[in-house]
Formats: structure tokens, C-alpha cells, sequence
């Protein structure tokens, strides 16, 4: 059922077809194809901002988004040189990336590929990016010295952030209830911005049809007649969408989310991403009147010609790859697990989200309890729910964005009889909040409220300046005390059994949790905390989009300790005994330290367990922040105590843009049972899920890890790398710029398109690094047959494969032999 | 020793940044704050004892060159040093890993020294320069990241807007010193207290206190000079909490200090409450159509500037005191808290069925006349003598239409009512307050009021109204052409600087 509706989301929306020229029509489909969603900042979630051409090889798509764009998309030479420098890159792992490239087929620009020649390359300067796919503004420009690209851009933007505000302004935009091209036509006619520089949008409005389709079969028709071919028009369409590229990404998200849901109030409402292209492509043929010569046609091609060399620093990405590779998969092969002794049952067990933030705090228990095992699952542990806040109109989605959530879970009071009090407190606080901010951005009432008021923002100020408060509101939680906070609990009882029953197998099945249940059973959800950070989504649990898997971990231990759902897994063969509890907390990433539900109605025994494990936690959290520190300013030389004190206030500061790093430097995706890198420190940069093949004999959990949890880290893992070597394209630049729009996405500056990546103090100090920008390595512990059967299956796996958007690597767990997946098949290495 | 205190505090900034640059830690100590105690105890020494601390470094014949703290530069020097080391701090990790963060902690030290020498001076000259040097070392902070051209172009607009600022200042001090043939305040202000003085010198008096206020809009972000103002946000967010929050009010501070001289002047008055009353309205209106955040904090501090200065206008020169520094603090936190504005879009999706739907006709009107009548008779009761005061007048009816707007902020009738309660109670008591507290500095009489100056409150008055009216009506507006075209213009500022 999930993979079907991965499936479906994927197919990409095909809007609905009109009397259009086909040619166009076709050519405005493709274009819109190309462009990645992006969630907005309530449910900020990593995407691969090049999942919209996924289908085309990595190298290939690098080079046509570099000319499309202009922006740098291998990492920098700087960066290699110092790996070859320290030595971590060998010159075997240069001879092997040669060879890779020559397996897949000699063609002349590799012939002369060596290993010298690649060397070589360090010492030249960093390599320029030019502009290959041009729309009118870019021709405008280059002829004048000008930059109406950069400002169409800000003027198109300016138009989205009106139509999308949700809550900013309070004198909403005029027309925001029609669809998106014709509230831009209505009112965009009175615009008078451009006439400084000569131009009258008002000339072009009036010439364009209400039908974005017509509109631009019209444009396109009009350009075809004097400067473009007809199959350059999906290029061209493709490069207007890159200029306005992040508004384009927030469109394509409501798109991509009535597809997945079939729903299509929204997009129904809003038009969809041809009326962007439609708007941009008014701005661009504005100029055309003023560029009588040009002529288009005999641009050179996007695509690299036969006899250009390729890219040198992807030969050395691919050696930096292997380098990485070779270190992780040497301690692999050595470590085979001894079989699973069914009559040694372990103090208790952990099971932590798959996010690298999690290795290190799991090698650390494990080092400090070795009866206690760790298991590694996606965060939102399986439960595909939307999850309603007390007192809230709307839930949020608590799974990954590629799923469907199948049931709303809401948020109740442990006592009922507290129910209707939380909910007055909450939303009179909600009222209480949008009041202030109403009357202090309304005109008159914010003279007196200034007069009057402002001197308590003397004491707020210092407050924050202290860290003892932040700026922000507890969204979740508004107007509770944390006491009150502590009695929320998920509202199971509206559940049917058969669903929780089988929410609960699936989840214990697919984490390879079905025999040996220790005592107690920890399901550990993970969330962050920052303050003043727009982004702060983007830290807290991918899988459950953009939240704390908090939720999911108390949904999910509640639904096993219900006596009927044990009875009804039971009959599905899997036996929890009745000693077993499940306990729910959540890891806190900025702060590494891990809180728990303790019931407070259980038995002596698992009373005096927890009394035994409680210190033991303490120190690993101690050991894995001690190690975390490492990485961060501010936090070397310090004791436990004063460094605790200190991620705490990084946590609190609002003048603190990098709040922790910790997503930063994933590199990698293990799928295999824990034993083989039990004894490896894989320093944070690894993904982890358990995985058993031979309690998967059918294969199926291993589809289902290979089509969600492995899109989520390549997602991850791509948007770092994006970010990371070119964090103004592809990153949202510098942080302390960051401009909030429409209170639900960041502008740099004064005005800009909407930003879709990272900010440049999530991937780099200084100069430096803090990601590496290397592909994911996925390890999974099965044989090359059974890999293949999901990729030959599922053509987003094999995408993901055969492009290199991640590298596959299968590590037999019979023979203990390794293959990576090439673009023609598995090579032994 | 009260030399000795009086150059702590001016040099205190600078001090503390050289220390913070060797040793990061302090930033987060409470010694950070040091300087903004020491200013505080020395405002409240002042004000207990009625007289000014003072410092002379060097006595000309007819000059005197030093600092004085009085309760009015002491008021305005706690705010900037609060507001300054509350920056300084928060610059420390906004700014951890740019190369460029010893250079940026210079310039904020130095541009806050600038400020507070500004605030203390007692003499013209010394004002002039500080003046000046506040603004340069302000270019330096606002082109903090040269390579990016909207920050250049923001900077230079307003460099040449302070130039000509600056130019309206030296013609003002020149002609000041020409006529009072002295340039320390208190000579001026003694000497503007001879009738026979001032009547003998009107004009020149009177062009000398036009070439001021010109020169105090400019540097206020006045209308036409405000334009720069919302582009300088392609510099670090603590820049812009600064400039709004301790160097964009050096304008007013300018005209309440100068108070004892304007208030002689009633034209230049006059000028001032239009120019002020027509940069709230037209800030404010700008205001909200914006759809970032930081754009529109500042409009909004183009629209509070105008307020405060139609205050000063209004003769109303204690309350533009309290002005400058309730806004000061309140812009320095909304833009140091400004990523936490997404809070917002979460609140309006989890709350989305208790959105605020704007009322109908009838209802802001019966609250705007409720206010002003209550208003208004409690003015009768407390023996205000409005109708005998058209600018007190003037400033009630506006009170009453914001408190008005306040009433109809709200979800709930009973929290909105409480909250306008408690903002107008406030208002009156800290107006009070600050009238007693300045009573010595700036004047307690007001311009006489003849019937040119009340047919120019008439006009400020219709202005506030129209933009009650229109703020009350957006979505009615937005349904007809003119409300079409005017938003687009709204949502553009107008187009100026563009």
C-alpha cells in the first residue's frame, strides 16, 4: 500500500490538457517535471533538489543545471587538494575512479584519462560556471550590461510572497482567491516598477489570455516566429523556471502533495506551477520588443559535446567516494555477526531513528551497557499518521512527505477531565498572541502600543540576551505550563484494533524486532531545539516531516502495551511477553540527552531496572556530547557540566545561527544488522537501520527500506551536498540576512526568490567544510539478487542506482563479499 | 570623578569590544552591561540632584568643549548603551565565522561611542561631529559585505542622504552661531529666553530653525528623505537592530533638545507635525502591505519616526521622549527576534478557524467615537483644557483612534478591551512620569495656537482618520479599483528609490 502511493506521487502531475499546441503543451509538461518540491518552513523536510531529473546520470544533470543556472555543482578543487594533501585519498582510489569512468564506456573524452592528468588538475584555478541556457532577460543583460534577470526575479517573487502570504501583511493581496496567473494579471497591471527601466507590464497583460496554456502557446508562438526551435522550448521554459526556482519549489509541493493525496482543493485553488512559468515568461517577452537583432538560434548546445574532456573534480569526487568506501566497508567485511542466540535476552532495548545523530549516541550506550541493545528504524516508526494538537483546527503530517497519512491521531489530557481547560487555555492564548501581534501591525494602535509597551520589550530583550527565554512560542504547547504539558498524551481509543494491530505488527516486524523483547523497550523519537530559527524544521525528524518523532514514539508504545493489540500481534506470530514494557522518549539532538515517558504505575522490577539503567544514560549521553562537542565552537576544553550548560544555551541563544551540526558529514546509509558496525566508529556520519535478510525471506521489508527510508537519506544527503557546494544557488546563502516572507519561507536580504536550501552556516565555518560533499554510500547487508529484484521493480530505486544519485553497495551476508552497483551492472570491489 | 564616569560611559563600547575580542567569554558575563549601569546611576545622580553632570576638556572664548548628562541625554544614552551591549552580544556567534568580525565589532563599538558623545554634548560642535562620525562609522557597517551590490546601493543612497543632512546642520550651527555668537545649548537657550532678543533676530532665528528640523528629518528617515531605510537589509540583522533602535531617533533627540528654541518657533513647528503626521500615515500604510518581516519593521520605524516627530511638532516634546525609547526598545527586539516570526505561519494553521474577520462599517466607527469621547471627557475631568490646547487636542483624537484599533484587534471583546485599557492607563501614567522627569530641560508652556496651526491639525487629524477608515476597510478596498491601484502602490512604497 505505501509503495503504491509512492508510486503515484511520483508519477508527476500532469495538468489538465486543454486545446494547446501539443508541441508547447508538451515541452511546458517536461519543464515542470524537472523542478523538485519544497515544503515550506512549518514541515521544512531535506528534498533532492535534483529529484525532478533523476531519470538523467549524475554528471549529466550537474552540467545541464550549471548551464541553467550558472551555479558550481562539484565541489571545489580547494576541497580535494587538502584530502590529497593529508593523504586520505590514495592514488589507488584515483586509478579506480578512472576506471569506472572507462567501464561505462570508452568514449574519447576518457581515453586519455590518467591518473597524472587528474592530479593535475589541483593546481589550476577553481573552475567557472557559465550560463549555457539563456531566456530573453539573459540575452537582455549580456547585450546591456544589466541585470533585469536578477530583477524579474525579485519582481516575480515579490508577486508570489503577496499571493502566499500567510499571515505577514494585513492588507492581503487583491485577487488572492482567483488562481495564481490571473490574480497576478489583475493586479500586476497597475505595477509601475519596471518603467523606470522602460518596460510596461501593463503592455503585455493586456495582450495574454486568462488561460496560463494559451497564454504561453501565444508567447511561445511569438518567440518560435522570430529567435527559438521548437525543441529548445523545453530548455528555455526549464531555465525561466530556474530563475524563479524557489517559488517554483513551493509550487511543485502542491502539486506533488494533491497527486499523493488526490486531493486537488488546493491546487485547483491556486493554479499550479504553468502559471508561474506563464507569469515569468510575460517579464521575458517584455524585453524581446527591445531586442530587435537577436537571435537564438544558433546557440551552442547544454549538453557536453563528444570531444570536450569531462569534468576532472568529478573524477576526483568519484576518488574521494572510494576512499570513504574503502575505510568503511574494510572493518565491515571483518565483522561477521555471530547467529542471534535466542535464549540471551538483553537488559533492555533502544530503537533510535536511522539518523546519523543517532550513531553516536547508540555506540556510546552500547559501549556503556553492553547488555543493552540499540536498533536502528525510521523515526516515525512505521505509523503512517497525521497528528492533531490539542485544541488544533489542522494536524501535521508525522511521516515521511512521500507517504500518505492514513489515520488523524489526536492529542488528549491523561486526565479527561482537564481536557476543556487545556483547550480554553491554549486557544485563548493563540487569541491572546494574535492580538498583540494585530495591534501592534495595524496602523494607529501601533503608536500608542509603542508608547505604552515598549519599555517591556527593554526586559524581553534582556531576558533573551541572557538565554533565559527565547523569542519564540512554544507553538505546540501555547499557554501550557510544563506540568501541564507532561499530561498530553496521543488519543488512541478512536482507533479500530484491526488498525492498531496491524500498525503495531507492521512496525515490529520491519524494525526485526520479533524475538528476545527484553524487559523494556525504549522507542526513542528524535527533535531540536533552537531558537530564532526559521529553519528549525530542518533539524528536527525527516521521517516525520519536519517534526519531533515524539509523537510517533508515544502512539507507537501505547499501541504495544494495549494487552488486545499484544493479543491480536500474537496471532500474527510475533510474541511480546507480558513482562514487556514499551517506555516512549525523544533524543534531543542539540543537547544529546535523552528524556523518557517513566510510567509511573508499573511493577518494582521495572522500577529498579530503570534505576539501573538511568545512570548508565547519563554517562553515554555524557561520552556522545563530549564527542559531538568536538565539531562545534565554543564547546572545546569544557566539562561535562559547563558544556551541557553551553548546548543548552545554543539551544536557548536567538543570536545562535548554528544551533548544532549534526545532520552535517552524512555520508553514508547502513542497512544490515548491528553487529557489523558494532565495533566501528562511524563518527556521526552514518544512517543506520537493522535489517535481517533471513527474517525477510520474502524480501518485502527490504522493498519497503530501499523505496522510503533510502529516498529520505539520499534526500538528505543530496540537499547537504546541493548546499554545500553552492549555498546561494542551492543553499539559502548567508544566514544573517535571512529575511522571513509570508511567515512561512526565508528571502535573503531586502528581496529574493524564495531560498530552498541549507543557509551556508549549516555546511561551512569559515571556508571550510563542515559537510563533505560526497554522494551517499549505501551498504546494504544482502545478496546482489535480492538488491536487484527491488531495483528491477521499483523505477525510482533504479533511477537513484543507475544515475549515481547514491552508490549501492551490496555486502553479501553469506560470503561476506562486497559489489558496487555501476551503471551496467555489479563490479566486485 | 564625574569626568571620570562621564568618559567611561563614552568610551565604554570600545572598551568592552577590544576586551570581548580577546576574550570571547565576556561577551555572555554581565559585565557586558556594565556601562549601561553606569549610565543609568549616573541619570538617576543627575535627576536627584536637578543638575546636569558635566565635563569640560578644553574652554574657547566662545565654546566649550566637553559632555554633559543631563536626565534627558541620560535617558536616551541608558537606551543606546542597553540596546548597544545587548548587539555587541548578540554579534558575537551571529557573526562567529566571518572572517570579517573584527572589523564589524570596531565599527559597532566605535559608531556606539559616536552615538552617546552625540547624546552628551553640550555644545553644537561636538554634536556636529559625533553627528557626522555616527553616520560614517554606520556606512561602514551597512557595507559590511562589499561584494553585494543592493547593499552598496542602499548605503550610498544613504550617504548622500546624510551629506545633505549634514549640510542643513552646518548651515543651522553657522547661522546659530552667527546670531547667539556662542554655540553651547545653554547660552542659546538663555538667550532665546529675551523676548527682545528674539524679536530682533526672527527671521534668521526662524531659518535657522528650519535648516534643523530639515536637518533632522533626514536623518530620521522623514518623508522624502526615508527611501534607504527599508533596503538596508543585506546587512546582518544586529546592524538594522541598532540603526532602528540608536541611531535613526538621532534626529528627534536633535529637536527635543533643541526643544527650548523651537517652541518659539511656531511655522517650523508647524512644518514639522505635517512633515511628521505625514510620515506616520504614509509609513503606516505601507507598512501593511509588506509581506517580509523585516521590510516591515521598517516601514513601521518610518511611520513611528514620523509619529515621534509629529509629537515634537505638536509641541508634545516629553511624549516624543517616551517615543524614542519604548520604540527603541521595542525595534531592537523585533529585529533580533526576527526568525521567530515564523511561529506565525504555525499558529495560523493550527489555529486557523479563530481568524480575526474584519467588521463591519458601523463597528469601527462606534469605537472610534466611543474611545474619543472617553478620552475626551476624561481630559475635561483631569482639567486638560484640550479645546483651549489644539495640539493636546489633536494628539487625544489620535490616542482615541489607536486605542480604538486596539479594541478591534481581537478575537475576543473582553481581551481586547483590557488590552486597550491597559495601554491607554500606561500611556498616561509614563507620559505623566516622563513630563516631571523632564520638566527642566524642555518646555512645559506650549506655542501659542492661532488659527493657521489649527486648520494644520485639522489636516493631521483628517489623515489619521482616513487611514483608520482605510485600515478598517482593506477588504472592501481591495474590491474596487481605486483600492486595486492603490495597494500595488502601497505594496511598492510608492516606488520612491526605486
Amino acid at each position: 500500500m505505501i509503495l503504491e502511493q509512492i508510486e503515484k506521487s511520483l508519477q508527476g502531475l500532469t495538468t489538465p490538457i486543454q486545446s494547446t499546441h501539443i508541441l508547447v503543451l508538451k515541452a511546458i509538461e517536461d519543464a515542470i517535471k524537472k523542478i523538485p518540491p519544497m515544503w515550506d518552513l512549518r514541515d521544512y523536510v531535506a528534498v533532492n533538489p535534483f529529484f525532478g531529473l533523476r531519470n538523467k546520470p549524475f554528471l549529466e544533470t550537474m552540467e545541464f543545471v550549471q548551464g541553467s543556472t550558472g551555479a558550481t555543482l562539484l565541489p571545489q578543487k580547494k576541497f580535494f587538494k587538502q584530502k590529497w594533501d593529508q593523504g586520505e585519498i590514495s592514488i589507488a582510489d584515483i586509478e579506480f575512479a578512472i576506471q569506472q569512468i572507462k567501464i561505462r564506456g570508452p568514449s574519447s573524452e576518457v581515453i586519455h584519462l590518467t591518473p597524472d592528468l587528474v592530479i593535475s588538475v589541483l593546481r589550476e584555478d577553481e573552475t567557472t560556471i557559465n550560463l549555457k541556457n539563456k531566456s530573453i532577460s539573459d540575452h537582455y543583460d549580456e547585450v546591456n550590461s544589466t541585470d533585469l534577470t536578477g530583477l524579474i526575479t525579485k519582481e516575480v517573487s515579490k508577486w508570489l510572497s503577496a499571493y502566499f502570504d500567510e499571515g505577514q501583511s494585513t492588507w492581503k493581496m487583491p485577487f488572492s482567491n482567483l488562481r495564481l496567473f490571473q490574480a497576478w494579471k489583475k493586479i500586476a497591471v497597475h505595477d509601475l516598477s519596471l518603467t523606470t527601466h522602460g518596460f510596461k507590464i501593463e503592455g503585455i497583460i493586456s495582450k495574454l489570455s486568462h488561460d496560463p496554456f494559451k497564454a504561453i502557446e501565444m508567447m511561445s508562438g511569438e518567440l518560435m516566429a522570430k529567435n527559438i526551435d521548437e525543441d529548445k522550448l523545453e530548455d528555455y521554459f526549464y531555465r525561466l523556471l530556474c530563475s524563479v526556482a524557489g517559488w517554483a519549489a513551493f509550487i511543485q509541493k502542491i502539486e506533488f502533495e494533491a497527486v499523493r493525496t488526490e486531493n486537488k482543493t488546493q491546487v485547483l485553488k491556486i493554479g499550479g506551477m504553468v502559471d508561474l512559468l506563464a507569469i515569468r515568461m510575460a517579464y521575458d517577452l517584455l524585453l524581446l520588443e527591445k531586442l530587435p537583432g537577436l537571435e537564438l538560434k544558433e546557440e551552442e548546445s547544454i549538453i557536453r559535446s563528444e570531444n570536450k574532456l569531462i569534468d576532472l573534480r568529478y573524477v576526483w569526487l568519484l576518488a574521494c567516494e572510494n576512499a570513504y568506501r574503502r575505510n568503511l566497508l574494510g572493518s565491515m567485511k571483518t565483522s561477521e555477526p555471530r547467529p542471534e542466540d535466542e535464549k540471551i535476552i538483553p537488559d533492555a532495548q533502544l530503537v533510535f531513528c536511522i539518523d546519523v545523530r543517532s550513531e553516536t549516541m547508540r555506540r556510546h550506550i552500547e559501549q556503556e551497557l553492553p547488555n543493552v541493545e540499540t536498533l536502528g528504524f525510521a523515526g516515525f516508526f512505521g505509523l503512517t499518521v497525521d497528528y492533531k494538537g490539542l485544541a488544533h483546527d489542522q494536524a501535521d503530517q508525522q511521516c515521511p512527505v512521500l507517504l500518505n497519512s492514513k489515520v488523524t491521531i489526536s492529542e488528549i489530557s491523561k486526565f479527561s477531565s482537564l481536557n476543556e481547560k487545556l483547550k480554553t487555555k491554549k486557544s485563548s492564548a493563540a487569541n491572546s498572541i494574535r492580538m498583540k501581534k494585530n495591534i501592534q501591525s495595524a496602523t494607529n494602535s501601533c503608536f500608542s502600543f509603542v508608547e505604552a509597551m515598549g519599555a517591556t520589550f527593554a526586559w524581553k530583550m534582556l531576558m533573551n540576551a541572557a538565554s533565559i527565554t527565547k523569542p519564540d512560542l512554544n507553538v505546540q504547547n501555547l499557554g501550557l505550563d510544563q506540568k501541564e504539558i507532561d499530561f498530553l498524551r496521543p488519543d488512541i481509543s478512536n482507533i479500530d484494533l484491526e488498525t492498531m494491530v496491524s500498525m503495531g505488527f507492521g512496525a515490529l516486524k520491519n524494525m526485526g524486532l520479533t524475538k528476545r523483547f527484553a524487559p523494556l523497550v525504549f522507542l526513542m523519537g528524535h527533535g531540536s531545539e533552537s531558537s530564532n530559527n526559521p529553519y528549525s524544521g530542518g533539524l528536527d525528524c525527516g521521517a516525520c516531516a519536519g517534526h519531533s518523532g515524539l509523537a510517533n514514539s508515544r502512539i507507537l508504545a501505547s499501541i504495544l502495551n494495549d494487552p488486545k493489540v499484544r493479543a491480536g500481534i500474537s496471532l500474527k506470530g510475533i510474541a511480546i511477553p507480558q513482562t514487556t514494557l514499551f517506555v516512549s522518549g525523544v533524543h534531543q539532538t542539540t543537547t544529546d540527552l535523552l528524556k523518557f515517558d517513566i510510567p509511573n504505575d508499573v511493577s518494582m522490577d521495572f522500577t529498579n531496572l530503570l534505576s539501573q539503567l538511568q545512570p548508565k544514560f547519563k554517562n553515554a549521553e555524557k561520552s556522545a556530547r563530549m564527542e559531538r562537542s568536538k565539531k562545534l565552537s565554543f564547546t572545546q576544553g569544557l566539562n561535562d557540566q559547563s558544556l551541557l550548560k553551553e548546548l543548552h544555551n545554543k539551544a536557548m541563544d536567538w543570536s545562535e545561527i548554528r544551533p548544532e551540526w549534526g545532520l552535517a558529514g552524512n555520508a553514508t546509509f547502513v542497512v544490515g544488522r548491528r553487529e557489523r558496525t558494532k565495533n566501528m566508529n562511524l563518527g556521526g556520519r552514518s544512517f543506520l537501520h537493522d535489517y535481517d535478510a533471513k527474517k525477510d525471506s520474502d524480501g518485502s521489508i527490504l522493498e519497503l527500506i530501499m523505496t522510503a527510508p533510502m529516498i529520505v537519506t539520499n534526500w538528505i544527503n543530496m540537499q547537504y551536498y546541493a548546499s554545500t557546494v553552492d549555498s546561494e544557488k542551492f543553499g539559502s546563502g548567508n544566514k544573517t540576512t535571512h529575511n522571513v516572507v509570508g511567515t512561512i519561507g526565508v528571502i535573503q536580504g531586502n528581496s529574493s526568490d524564495l531560498q530552498v536550501g541549507l543557509s551556508a552556516q549549516s555546511v561551512k565555518y569559515k571556508d571550510t567544510y563542515i559537510h563533505e560533499p560526497i554522494r551517499l554510500q549505501v551498504v546494504i547487508e544482502a545478496s546482489i539478487e535480492k538488491l536487484s529484484v527491488v531495483i528491477n521493480k521499483h523505477e525510482l530505486v533504479r533511477n537513484l542506482v543507475e544515475n549515481e544519485w547514491l552508490n549501492l553497495i551490496s555486502l553479501d551476508p553469506m560470503t561476506n563479499e562486497t559489489h558496487l552497483f555501476e551503471t551496467h551492472g555489479w563490479i566486485k570491489i | 570623578m564625574q569626568q571620570a564616569l562621564l568618559l567611561f560611559i563614552v568610551i565604554f563600547p570600545c572598551l568592552i569590544s577590544y576586551l570581548i575580542f580577546y576574550r570571547r567569554k565576556l561577551a555572555f558575563e554581565p559585565i557586558i552591561y556594565l556601562g549601561a549601569i553606569g549610565t543609568l546611576s549616573a541619570t538617576v545622580y543627575s535627576s536627584l540632584v536637578s543638575t546636569p553632570l558635566i565635563v569640560n576638556f578644553y574652554s574657547f572664548p566662545k565654546a566649550t568643549f566637553g559632555l554633559s548628562l543631563d536626565t534627558l541625554s541620560g535617558l536616551v544614552a541608558t537606551v543606546v548603551m542597553v540596546i548597544g551591549s545587548v548587539v555587541i552580544r548578540y554579534s558575537i556567534r551571529y557573526l562567529e565565522d566571518d572572517v570579517r568580525q573584527p572589523k564589524f565589532l570596531k565599527m559597532l563599538a566605535l559608531t556606539l561611542t559616536s552615538v552617546l558623545v552625540m547624546l552628551m554634548s553640550a555644545n553644537l560642535a561636538v554634536f556636529f561631529v559625533s553627528w557626522v562620525s555616527t553616520s560614517y562609522f554606520l556606512h561602514q557597517l551597512l557595507i559590511h559585505f562589499e561584494d553585494r551590490p543592493q547593499a552598496i546601493e542602499a548605503a550610498t543612497q544613504k550617504f548622500w542622504i546624510s551629506r545633505l543632512g549634514d549640510l542643513f546642520l552646518l548651515s543651522c550651527f553657522s547661522l546659530l552661531y552667527t546670531i547667539f555668537k556662542s554655540l553651547d545649548f545653554d547660552v542659546i537657550f538663555s538667550l532665546m529666553n529675551d523676548p527682545n532678543f528674539v524679536e530682533n533676530s526672527k527671521l534668521p532665528i526662524s531659518v535657522a530653525g528650519l535648516l534643523l528640523i530639515l536637518g533632522a528629518m533626514s536623518k530620521s528617515a522623514q518623508f522624502p528623505f526615508h527611501f534607504w531605510l527599508p533596503k538596508t537589509m543585506e546587512t546582518p540583522t544586529p546592524v538594522s537592530a541598532l540603526m532602528h533602535a540608536g541611531i535613526i531617533n538621532a534626529g528627534g533627540y536633535l529637536v527635543i533638545r533643541m526643544s527650548p528654541m523651537l517652541i518659539k518657533l511656531p511655522l517650523v513647528l508647524d512644518l514639522l507635525a505635517l512633515v511628521g503626521g505625514f510620515t506616520a500615515v504614509f509609513g503606516s500604510l505601507i507598512m501593511i502591505g509588506q509581506t517580509d518581516v523585516k521590510r516591515s519593521l521598517a516601514y513601521s520605524t518610518i511611520s513611528q519616526m514620523g509619529f515621534m516627530m509629529l509629537e515634537c511638532g505638536l509641541g508634545a516634546f516629553s511624549i516624543a521622549t517616551l517615543h524614542i525609547i519604548g520604540h527603541a526598545f521595542y525595534k531592537a527586539y523585533s529585529f533580533l527576534s526576527a526568525g521567530s516570526v515564523s511561529d506565525f505561519g504555525r499558529i495560523n494553521r493550527y489555529f486557523s478557524k479563530s481568524q480575526r474577520v474584519e467588521s463591519t462599517l458601523w463597528k469601527p466607527f462606534l469605537s472610534a467615537s466611543f474611545c474619543t469621547i472617553i478620552l475626551f471627557y476624561f481630559g475635561e475631568i483631569l482639567g486638560s483644557e484640550l479645546y483651549h490646547r489644539p495640539g493636546m487636542a489633536l494628539l487625544t483624537f489620535i490616542l482615541g483612534l489607536a486605542l480604538a484599533q486596539t479594541i478591534l484587534s481581537g478575537a475576543s471583546k473582553v481581551s481586547s478591551f483590557g488590552q486597550a485599557l491597559i495601554i491607554g492607563s500606561t500611556y498616561f501614567i509614563l507620559s505623566k512620569g516622563m513630563s516631571i522627569l523632564l520638566t527642566t530641560i524642555i518646555p512645559t508652556q506650549e506655542a501659542g495656537f492661532g488659527l493657521f496651526d489649527k486648520i494644520i491639525f485639522i489636516i493631521i487629524g483628517l489623515m489619521f482618520f482616513a487611514l483608520f477608515v482605510v485600515q478598517n476597510n482593506l477588504v472592501w478596498l481591495s474590491k474596487t479599483e481605486f483600492g486595486q491601484k492603490l495597494y500595488v502602490r502601497v505594496y511598492n512604497g510608492f516606488y520612491f528609490g526605486k
